[in-house]
């Protein structure tokens, strides 16, 4: 069965294609090469419209237990709605954190066809793999946490071999299913059951001696000792604080010379100058990661109005109890592993705070030169939803609409901010790069993001507008593998993801301490962790995708 | 082929522990003492008992109490509950696998979703709408914890395994408390754990005791003396007191169905207030058990599908979530439905008896051993969620989706199996769907 996409402008940053007229050809689910005058079976006119890759959103908090613990917090945030919706506006009542189905549903409609989630506790690992099976449209993945483990720490602590490290790594990673490692607040989270308050880079955790920089430098060696594509995803200490520029750089510093990825640096890009005691250090940020291409950095923009925020850093979101909108925090420390803290909260634009959060993350998003190693999000649900792409998307590309909102913000803010000195606008390639080249080679994906032969045939059609929030908010069509599923912005089709991975290799022996560790201090066998290929499939409904290693490996 | 085994070691399914490592014997067709799991569980003992086969066990569909043919029940019941205006769902004894199909059921029929046991659930859920709070799981409290307090008279009948599951031999013991009701059935059971320092108060003392607790480490006279704490007690709460005060982590873990009276939310709403105190100077948390029967599964696979927790009804285009409306019993007495289906896989629990005075049709999906079955419009049985088929269930510390191998070949299918053939059953037919491909 082959398929004709015809005439639209292609943006595919992989092929260097910039709005240029082609036809793509799809078979079977993907990108494909006809034979010459071969006669599609269905053709598809798209004469005129810009046709990019389906879009990616590489850090969003889309299923796990924290998330259905906010659901569960906040039902009257939520919104009633569970049908496709016809109409934007119906689309944009979305609670902060809606259902599996919500969620699917309105990615799609926005031309995003692939999500992951940044936060997979192993021990929760099984119910956030249901929850993405559960979200349909999607492919999905998860970056499994590690970094606050009482044995980990123990092992650091010992001096254990690196290898031993290594197998526990790619022992986690098989395990939990995911493509990668995230840590959160090295050692802190950890730090905080001891009733340890604060703890930076290069200050040791109480009880283990251990320091974060340490446990940065082991788990960035393990990975790349792997081969495994994306590098290690820090969300770095001292979350939300003024002044925490500081540690962020010394994140990077003690990160060297590994490759690495900052996570939501918008909250980690403080600096504690001025007569509010804080100050936006974007340009710090942004000098550090033009200056390092093994540095790359997801946003975490800020968008005004309510939110919830659901972060595994306990240690940060306790000192956040006191702000919490409504006043209802939930923190949980969890099984030796680490923890998850939700709390509500109102981002206002008339509020200091706020409104230099929102002047940092798109400082960032546009003093930063490289578009490969920035990507757009809004570490959804936390500084806002994922529905306020198309909007993000227009403040990139059009300075005097951006320059409109900034004068509507907190005076002081806006006299802080160097955004309005700042002529930059994104164009459609950059934004194709953005958002769908590269992220999937951050990720060590081949088949998504990019429209060449073997593609995963995930596309997104947009009709030109002068208005390019509408533009990106409706698009003409989307096609999940090959299919169309989406038509001016309505679901018409239905089609489920699957999860992508990676599966370096490790040594029974090298995790048998672990399994004698967890026979004494958890309270669930070894092999309650271990999700298996056939159960992802089969009993939890995913279809599996298991990217290949680097294959950089050192003689 | 009654009753063959396939595995030896498992996890048990019937708590909210889902303990692992149980050995289950190898022959079980009939319930004698020497094919019980030996693993001093009560709970495990009576589930074990109740899924050994016998003659008297339903294990085929039944129509208005005969053997049906399987097609043709599900096919009429489906059809019944289509035409009904509201349906019920309750009960919803099952597994993760069942709950996501009953759920996409739901959403097709239009139906009220709510779970047997979601009064206790709900104590809470509102608790943590109300206010939030600090929280701790199983093995965070069998690591670090120097100080446990068990709050109410039934956890640890409700949760047989928890002191055994909480002991990690290589720190020293933590300090346990229980604090109980002040009646001979606590005191017996206290007698039986003499290492546990019990405390039994009189409900009306609890507020009071809590308070004290609460005003000592504010550093503020306790105001509240509208119950004065019975002397013989002052000493239990004063050794609380001083190991709260020592303590460097202390978990707190009750059982909500112990608090289901009115004002019990206001004890529990008491000791959340403890608990952030505490967690001003060290650490402290609270462990909401829960998780038998399936209830912490439904309730979230209920909320990540819908978005909200039990106790809404779902139709074609949205959920409406009133907890005090759709709660079942309140549903059945008020006849707010005209259809009813129950759910019960586990154990035999018979539904309550205001569901036979629903006026549509009446559908039991649960255990061969209900007796109900004979007196259903339409009875499906069910095997049993991790004795006879693979299964995952959430631990009742909700953190954690626990898989469970099938110990056996099951007699009857799924949960999960019979509500994926109402709902083809339900399509097939023309009726309504909610999404563009169904």
């Amino acid at each position: 069965m082959w398929t004709r996409l015809r005439g639209g402008k292609v943006y595919d940053p992989n092929a260097n294609a910039t709005g240029t007229v082609r036809d793509l050809w799809i078979c079977n689910g993907v990108i494909a090469q006809p034979s010459p005058g071969l006669i599609p079976d269905h053709d598809i006119d798209v004469h005129g419209c810009i046709v990019m890759a389906g879009a990616i959103d590489m850090h969003t908090h889309i299923g796990g237990g924290k998330v259905n613990l906010a659901r569960m917090l906040l039902p009257e945030f939520q919104h009633a709605r569970l049908a496709p919706a016809e109409r934007w506006e119906e689309r944009q009542k979305l609670g902060p954190v809606p259902s599996t189905y919500a969620t699917g549903c309105r990615y799609a409609e926005l031309g995003y066809t692939a999500c992951f989630e940044p936060a997979v506790l192993p021990v929760n690992a099984r119910q956030s793999h249901l929850e993405m099976a559960d979200t349909p449209f999607l492919d999905t993945g998860g970056y499994a946490m590690l970094g606050n483990e009482d044995y980990l720490l123990q092992c650091i602590a010992d001096k254990r071999p690196q290898a031993e490290i290594n197998d526990l790594v790619a022992w986690t990673l098989q395990s939990t299913q995911c493509l990668g490692i995230k840590v959160v607040n090295a050692a802190g989270i950890n730090a905080f059951k001891f009733n340890q308050r604060s703890l930076d880079v290069h200050e040791p955790n109480q009880h283990y001696g251990v320091t974060p920089a340490q446990v940065l430098g082991t788990l960035c060696t393990a990975l790349e000792d792997l081969d495994v594509p994306h590098p290690l995803h820090v969300h770095s200490s001292n979350l939300g604080m003024p002044g925490n520029i500081e540690s962020t750089l010394a994140t990077i510093e003690a990160t060297a010379p590994h490759r690495v990825h900052l996570t939501h640096v918008q909250f980690h890009a403080y600096g504690a100058e001025g007569v509010h005691g804080m100050s936006s250090a974007a340009a710090r940020i942004a000098e550090a990661v033009n200056a390092n291409p093994r540095l790359s950095i997801d946003v975490g923009q800020v968008v005004f109005g309510q939110t919830v925020t659901i972060s595994g850093d306990t240690m940060f979101q306790f000192r956040q109890c006191g702000v919490a909108k409504p006043h209802k925090p939930c923190i949980v420390d969890i099984e030796l592993e680490g923890g998850c803290g939700v709390v509500p909260f109102r981002y206002e634009q008339k509020q200091f705070v706020n409104a230099l959060q929102w002047t940092i993350g798109l400082e960032i998003l546009l003093l930063v030169k490289d578009p490969w190693r920035v990507f757009l999000t809004t570490d959804h649900p936390n500084g806002g939803s994922f529905t306020s792409y198309p909007h993000l998307i227009a403040l990139l590309m059009d300075r005097s609409y951006r320059e409109r909102i900034l004068a509507e913000l907190h005076p002081d803010a806006v006299a802080s901010s160097q955004l309005k000195g700042i002529d930059r606008e994104y164009t459609l390639e950059e934004i194709a790069i953005l958002t769908r080249a590269a992220p999937a080679k951050i990720l060590g994906i081949k088949n998504l993001g990019h429209l060449g032969v073997d593609a995963q045939a995930d596309i997104t059609v947009y009709r030109p507008n002068s208005n390019i929030e509408s533009m990106f908010a409706c698009p003409h069509l989307v096609l999940k593998r090959g299919k169309v599923i989406v038509r001016d912005g309505v679901i018409v089709d239905w089609v489920s993801g699957g999860t992508h991975t990676v599966r370096p290799q490790w040594e029974r022996k090298g995790v048998e301490r672990l399994r004698g560790y967890m026979e004494q201090h958890h309270t669930l066998a070894m092999e309650q962790f271990v999700i298996s290929d056939e159960e992802l499939e089969l009993r939890i409904g995913s279809p599996l995708t298991i990217h290949p290693l680097l294959h950089t490996r050192r003689s | 082929m009654l009753g063959l085994r396939m595995r030896t070691c498992g996890t048990c399914p019937f708590c909210g522990l889902l303990c692992d490592g149980i050995t289950f014997p190898s022959q079980s067709t009939t319930a004698q003492a020497d094919t019980l799991p030996n693993q001093n569980c009560e709970r495990l003992t009576r589930g074990w008992l109740l899924s050994q086969p016998n003659s008297a066990w339903h294990l085929k569909p039944m129509r208005h109490g005969r053997i049906s043919e399987s097609q043709a029940a599900v096919s009429e019941a489906a059809q019944l509950i289509a035409q009904s205006r509201r349906p019920l769902f309750c009960g919803l004894g099952t597994d993760v696998a069942g709950m996501r199909q009953i759920v996409d059921y739901a959403r097709h029929v239009g139906a009220i979703l709510d779970h047997q046991h979601s009064d206790a659930l709900q104590v809470n859920l509102k608790l943590l709408q109300h206010g939030g709070w600090i929280s701790t799981t199983l093995s965070e409290i069998r690591f670090r914890a120097d100080v446990i307090v068990l709050v109410g008279d039934g956890v640890l009948e409700r949760f047989p395994r928890l002191l055994s599951l909480l002991a990690d031999g290589t720190k020293p013991a933590p300090k346990i408390f229980w604090l109980g009701t002040d009646d001979l059935r606590f005191r017996s059971l206290a007698l039986l754990l003499p290492e546990l320092e019990t405390i039994s108060l009189k409900k009306s003392e609890w507020l009071s005791a809590l308070s004290e607790i609460h005003a000592r480490f504010s550093k503020r006279t306790c105001r509240d003396s509208a119950a004065p704490i019975a002397n013989e007690n002052k000493n239990s709460l004063a050794a609380l007191e001083t190991a709260l005060a020592g303590s460097k982590y202390a978990a707190w873990i009750w059982s909500a169905a112990d608090f289901l009276a009115d004002g019990d939310d206001l004890i529990l709403d008491s000791l959340l207030r403890v608990v952030t105190r505490l967690n001003e100077s060290t650490r402290s948390a609270v462990l909401p058990l829960a998780g038998s029967h399936g209830d912490v599964t439904a309730q979230q696979v209920c909320t990540w599908k819908t978005g909200f927790p039990l106790r809404q009804v779902l139709n074609k285009v949205e959920a409406d979530y009133q907890p005090q409306r759709y709660r079942a019993l309140n549903v059945l007495k008020k006849n707010d439905c005209d259809s009813a289906v129950y759910v019960s896989a586990f154990e035999p629990i018979e539904p309550p008896e205001e569901f036979w005075n629903v006026s549509g049709v009446k559908v039991i999906v649960g255990h061969p051993a209900l007796k109900s079955a004979l007196r259903a419009d339409y009875f499906f049985p069910t095997a049993i969620p991790g004795i006879d088929h693979d299964s995952h269930l959430f631990r009742g510390d909700g953190v954690a989706v626990v898989s469970l191998n099938a110990k056996r070949v099951a007699l009857a299918p799924s949960v999960a199996e019979w509500f994926g053939n109402l709902l083809n059953e339900h399509v097939a037919q023309g009726g309504p769907s909610p999404s563009p491909s169904a």
